[in-house]
């Protein structure tokens, strides 16, 4: 490969660049093995306080397994990852949740024949135990995502884009540190995507960090403070998204397949 | 505004009261107490009495009664069990067992017995759940855990073995007739009294369903891992589940062994009583309160008059068991109590169609 004047080849592109804020999460060296296949190896980066984090990279890059290795769906083969500095990896799913890290899935997983106000109480009862209370906090995110007027109904019927926003509505109700988003934007009209990059903005002001993946480029630079790129399972680059789209190895990802060295 | 419209419009306020639960509980089950002074109501020269007896409420009522706690487990957390057998079984058996042998007081025994099979829900579920059965494979996997117990007690000859338990007399353990004995001369006060556990199970269920518990159940039954992603415990909750409904469904056994004069293995730890425990509330609507006591109204007094009516054909209410399951697995997998819902669905369907073309 060629040297490149901005980036040394050697140089880790993993090392944090400086930042102010209070350290929320930390992924230190996570790798993922499934039988043969490394999906992560040696993966390196930081979410600080009330930052946002887009996380991209070409399919297959291993952006979800990293999310389902941080939320706990299974656990990471190496590395540790830390939530407020404690140790969360290797704990189960619900337990992250409850120390404050909470998640969207990439195919929505609405709880179909529960209502959409009983879809976001079930996030609202890590609080209280109390139904009328978790209630009131469900009812809350709802009326933040723009669903309250749709609380009594199936959640199985919302259309992909309410069921989106009720995905959001649900986690946010667990009043997490920071939330891991996958792809919540896909499949959302061009008005219905401007609204929830607004709610992002929203939750930031709040003081929650947010990690996200997403695939509409022009959204996620617009959106992110600071951009992590994948690639093949490696951490390939760092830094604010005009850097990072400069970045050769970036352009090299996402572009691909031609030989370097021919 | 029609006078219908009005009717309903004041219905829904009432149902959105917070009294309705208590009205709608007070009224079920005045009717379910009424229902032994109703049947010997001569209509136009017909009594109901003559086709449905007094003992086949009584059975209509322990199955709904044993399908209200089925539902607990696998209406509300999703995880079908197709061994309720095992429960059911070792509340009779624990009974009997106390009573006979050790003269001890029915109502001592029923509660031993429930709490051995809590506890045995206790270790299917955690051995299950540890190892990730899902759908069939964990129904399969309490139909074993049912049938080696019939297994394992029918070559105990300290239970009887094949034999079984023949239910003594009161005296056997110094009590008279009476609620104290767990025994009645008449059939009437039974009635009353598996009434009066079919109360109780159902404000049980009532209280988990209003509960957070009840939430986090119907949470791991639609998507266990979207549930554990914003907190909920699911491993911990699935056997809260087992527990209380292997609990309740062992108390069911007891009143059986109570009521009946005999268990034997091949009674109470039947391959067919897992059907028979489970049906009512497939029937009926798994996961709704009003779903398993419906359901035993459709289920059991269809089944007894056809076996009673045609003795001669052996099995024919398993078919008609097999028939009910088939039928509503297939066209009503919300069961009976969905159906007004979804025909006013139909309703407003056709009618806004109606409107349109008007």
């Amino acid at each position: 490969m060629s040297a490149d004047e901005t980036t040394a080849p050697d140089a880790d592109p993993d090392a944090d660049i400086d930042r102010d804020g209070e350290r929320i999460l930390s992924v230190e060296g996570v790798g993922k093995r499934f039988s043969g296949l490394q999906a992560l190896d040696d993966v390196d980066m930081t979410v600080n306080r009330g930052e946002i984090i887009g996380l991209i990279g070409p399919n297959g890059a291993g952006k979800t397994t990293l999310f389902n290795c941080i939320s706990g769906a299974f656990p990471p083969t190496s590395g540790t990852v830390r939530l407020d500095g404690e140790v969360i990896s290797g704990l189960p799913a619900h337990k992250i949740a409850r120390a404050g890290l909470a998640r969207t899935f990439q195919i929505t997983r609405p709880l179909e024949e529960l209502t959409v106000v009983e879809n976001a109480m079930v996030g609202a009862h890590i609080h209280t135990r109390r139904r009328s209370e978790a209630r009131e906090i469900a009812m809350e995110n709802l009326e933040f995502v723009g669903l309250a007027d749709k609380a009594e109904e199936e959640a199985g019927e919302l259309t992909v884009g309410a069921q989106k926003r009720l995905e959001l509505a649900r986690a946010v109700s667990t009043r997490p540190e920071i939330l891991l988003l996958d792809e919540i934007m896909a499949g959302l009209t061009p008005s219905e995507s401007k609204q929830m990059l607004d709610l992002f903005r929203q939750l930031r002001e709040r003081g929650t960090s947010l990690l996200i993946i997403e695939h509409d480029m022009k959204a996620i630079m617009n959106i992110s403070d600071y951009v992590k790129v994948l690639d093949q399972g490696k951490g390939i680059a760092f830094g604010a998204p005009e850097t990072v789209v400069e970045d050769d190895r970036v352009i090299e990802a996402y572009i691909g397949g031609f030989d370097v060295d021919a | 505004m029609s006078a219908i419209e009005s009717v309903r419009d004041r219905y829904r306020t009432f149902d959105d009261g917070r009294y309705a639960p208590l009205v709608k509980g007070v009224a079920l089950f005045g009717l379910l107490a009424a229902l032994p002074t109703l049947i010997e109501i001569d209509v136009a020269g017909m009594e109901l009495a003559a086709t449905l007896s007094l003992r086949m409420l009584i059975l209509t009522v322990i199955y709904a009664y044993t399908a209200q706690a089925w539902n607990i487990m696998s209406g509300y957390t999703g995880q079908f069990s197709f061994g309720h057998a095992a429960f059911f079984g070792v509340g009779a058996y624990a009974t009997q067992a106390l009573v006979v042998d050790f003269a001890v007081n029915p109502w001592i025994g029923m509660l031993v017995g429930g709490v051995l099979a809590a506890v045995y829900g206790l270790v299917i579920g955690a051995l299950s759940f540890r190892f990730n059965l899902q759908g069939h494979y964990f129904a399969l996997a309490t139909l074993a855990f049912a049938e080696l117990l019939r297994f394992v007690v029918t070559n105990m000859s300290e239970l009887h073995g094949a034999n079984g338990y023949f239910k003594p007399f009161p005296r056997d353990y110094g009590a008279e007739y009476g609620l104290a004995a767990f025994q009645f001369q008449s059939d009437l006060p039974y009635y009353y009294l598996i009434v009066g556990f079919l109360l109780v199970v159902t404000l049980v269920s009532w209280v988990i369903k209003n509960s957070w518990v009840g939430l986090y159940f119907f949470a791991i039954r639609e998507d266990e891992r979207a549930a554990a992603s914003v907190g909920v415990p699911s491993f911990r909750y699935k056997l809260i589940g087992v527990a209380v409904s292997a609990f309740f469904t062992a108390l069911g056994g007891a009143y059986w062994s109570m009521y009946f004069n005999t268990i034997r293995p091949d009674t109470v730890f039947a391959l067919f009583k897992n059907v028979e425990l489970l049906l009512p509330a497939v029937v009926g609507g798994p996961g709704t309160l009003l779903g398993p006591i419906v359901g035993s109204f459709i289920v059991t007094p269809v089944s007894e008059i056809a076996r009673t009516t045609f003795s001669d054909i052996n099995g024919l209410d398993r078919i008609i068991y097999g028939a009910f399951l088939v039928a509503i697995v297939i066209y009503s997998p919300r069961g009976v109590v969905s159906w007004p819902s979804q025909a006013r669905a139909l309703w407003n369907r056709v009618r806004g169609d109606e409107e349109v073309s008007e």
